[in-house]
């Protein structure tokens, strides 16, 4: 399976987009269930690792990488077993570039990443969820975590016909772990109601994510010790490979029918023989196919449930 | 001679905008777009720069010279260094005047820290509107100025946008005074041999480690596309490269001869043309050296017949 697919992370400037990505590309070169993350640029890997490295030696200010003020795609593998299942490509942006006009070049690009992702991670900054909203509050913290623009956003993919997974990470959830998970939950669910609604057709996870508990006391010199940050990247790849699943059933389904049909009869059995072969050929072939995929979506969904909040069409699965 | 300044940063709470923090007031947005250009090349591995680096940058068009420093802002500032998430920051600062120029400012971080003060001016904003405000400022800045004279590099310098021409870090100095002559001409010094360096829109770098000159070959985007969609992922093929003897640098052509990368079918063919050639020369050369033989024979035998 040689697939690569897109996935765009929206969020706004210092929400955590790049340091997502570091610490997820960091854990996931060590593996999770057998499950990995690598790059075919060994230039980019050395860049990630060693800036990994340096926010989890350095103390002080210099920990944290410098804020991004240019747009690039990076490539990444998926795989299992050191087996490469999928490819990825990763927008990585300036922040700011999500509240600018078309004319900007930076946004031009986002929309069209966007515009062919198969799945959408909205990076939302824990900072805003340390206390309960009221009602107020929430349309301040739907601006100031650029949720009011990710919805516009979101309305134009959907709009251009597509029908992306989104994954709601809570970066920094350090900050916010004093309160329960659940209150966050259904703030979230109020600030983003269109993706929960019953025939929205929305497949969402709520992925809290942390690159270090002691980070929320001391963000100069507290552990780094990353939790949940592979979650994202794993459900946009589960919710893809289930629907090549379903994909491949459907022709084997087909090619089953067709190899049936053509076998009715002596005659027709003995005259359809080279092209049944065929039939019969590509159904054993995906069943095959569809064997390999249900086993690793069954590892991956294993390692889902356990951690993120998932909801179809806006019931909680 | 006075100059305009252009300066790119982040501030504490707005992003780094898409007008600069402060630009010349007679940049059109086609040159703000071609600036943007080599300003965010000076930016590319900004983490390179924590050990202290300074990236100095020259690059012109038909108008306007920019010459530029790129370095954390520490550098330049002992205030206003990080952003409100504690960030530390790191800026481009440069000079700009119409092109051409006698003098260059000094390549001197002391030269280019007084341009840090157009972030202080803006560093509190917040706000969409500030993100979008443009702020401009005239040619009306002072600065220490060394004088720019021709020189061997003149011709060296690399002005071709398809072309890349890697230079000793050691040429640095003489580099930054002939970048100032070769109109189009882009240098960024004290960089390293990444694909993003080679692949960018500079069309001569500076490089640690390099001995001699050397020419490589990309398919680069031209000016044109680049004004287009400046951030277009350009990546296209493995570079091939060649060196430039220091011999070929002083040519009298005025031009740098340079050695072409050819085709391996081009090379054979053209050593079957040469080798033709060489036949064809050989044999007019005996026919010549035969006829003159004839001639010869001739003379001899009217003396002896005399």
């Amino acid at each position: 399976m040689t697939t690569a697919i897109k996935i765009t992370s929206l969020g706004t400037s210092g929400a955590g987009k790049t340091c997502f990505m570091l610490g997820m590309y960091s854990a996931m070169q060590l593996g999770v269930r057998g499950f990995t993350f690598s790059t075919p640029d060994l230039d980019l890997d050395l860049r990630l690792t060693s800036e990994w490295r340096n926010l989890v030696d350095t103390q002080g200010d210099d920990r944290w990488p410098p804020p991004n003020d240019k747009a690039q795609t990076l490539m990444f593998d998926f795989n299992f077993g050191f087996k490469r299942i999928m490819g990825f490509e990763w927008y990585d942006y300036r922040g700011a570039a999500l509240n600018e006009t078309t004319k900007d070049e930076q946004l031009g690009g986002l929309l069209r990443h966007l515009e062919q992702s198969e799945a959408v991670i909205l990076c939302l900054d824990g900072n805003q969820f340390a206390v309960p909203l009221d009602d107020s509050g929430r349309t301040v913290v739907g601006a100031r975590t650029g949720v009011l623009r990710m919805n516009q956003l979101l309305q134009k993919v959907r709009t251009a016909g597509k029908n992306p997974s989104v994954i709601v990470t809570i970066t920094k959830f350090d900050v916010c772990s004093a309160r329960p998970a659940e209150e966050i939950v259904r703030e979230i669910k109020e600030l983003l109601n269109p993706l929960f609604i019953q025939g929205g057709k929305w497949l969402v996870a709520l992925c809290p994510i942390t690159l270090g508990r002691a980070l929320s006391n001391d963000r100069l010199r507290g552990a780094i010790d990353p939790k949940n940050v592979h979650l994202p990247v794993t459900f946009a790849i589960h919710s893809v490979l289930s629907n090549i699943l379903d994909e491949k059933s459907k022709r084997r389904e087909s090619a089953d029918a067709s190899a049936r049909s053509l076998r009715d009869g002596f005659l027709a059995s003995w005259w359809n023989r080279a092209k049944i072969e065929k039939f019969q050929r590509e159904a054993e072939e995906l069943r095959r196919q569809i064997g390999d995929i249900g086993s690793n979506l069954h590892l991956l969904g294993t390692e889902l449930v356990q951690s993120a909040y998932i909801y179809y069409d806006g019931v909680e699965q | 001679m006075t100059w305009a300044p252009i300066v790119h940063s982040r501030t504490a709470h707005l992003d780094f905008r898409s007008n600069f923090i402060v630009s010349p007031h007679d940049f059109t947005d086609r040159d703000l777009t071609w600036a943007k250009e080599y300003i965010l090349a000076t930016t590319t591995y900004p983490e390179q720069l924590r050990s202290g680096g300074v990236r100095w940058s020259i690059f012109s068009c038909k108008r306007y010279l920019v010459a530029g420093a790129t370095c954390m802002s520490r550098e330049l500032s002992e205030d206003c260094v990080h952003d409100q998430f504690g960030r530390p920051l790191f800026a481009f600062v440069g000079y700009v005047t119409k092109w051409p120029s006698t003098v260059l400012p000094l390549k001197h971080i002391d030269a280019f820290r007084p341009l840090y003060e157009f972030v202080r001016q803006r560093f509190d904003e917040q706000g969409q509107r500030h993100a979008e405000k443009r702020v401009v400022c005239g040619y009306d800045r002072v600065v220490e100025e060394i004088l720019v004279g021709r020189s061997d590099m003149d011709r060296t310098i690399n002005s071709e946008p398809g072309l890349l021409h890697v230079f000793p870090i050691e040429l640095c100095d003489k580099l930054w005074v002939a970048a100032a002559y070769a109109q189009g001409s882009s240098v960024v010094l004290d960089v390293s041999m990444e694909p993003a360096w080679l692949k960018g829109p500079f069309t001569n770098i500076a490089v640690p480690g390099v001995e001699s000159i050397q020419r490589r070959t990309w398919n680069k985007a031209s000016p044109e596309e680049i004004a287009a969609n400046p951030y277009a992922n350009r990546e296209t093929h493995v570079p091939s490269t060649s060196r430039i003897p220091h011999s070929d640098i002083n040519v009298q052509s005025g031009q740098p001869r340079v050695l072409v990368d050819e085709h391996p079918l081009r090379r054979s063919v053209s050593g079957v043309v040469a080798f033709f050639r060489g036949a064809v020369s050989e044999f007019l050369r005996g026919s010549s050296r035969e006829t003159k033989c004839k001639d010869q024979n001739m003379e001899d035998r009217h003396r002896s017949s005399d």
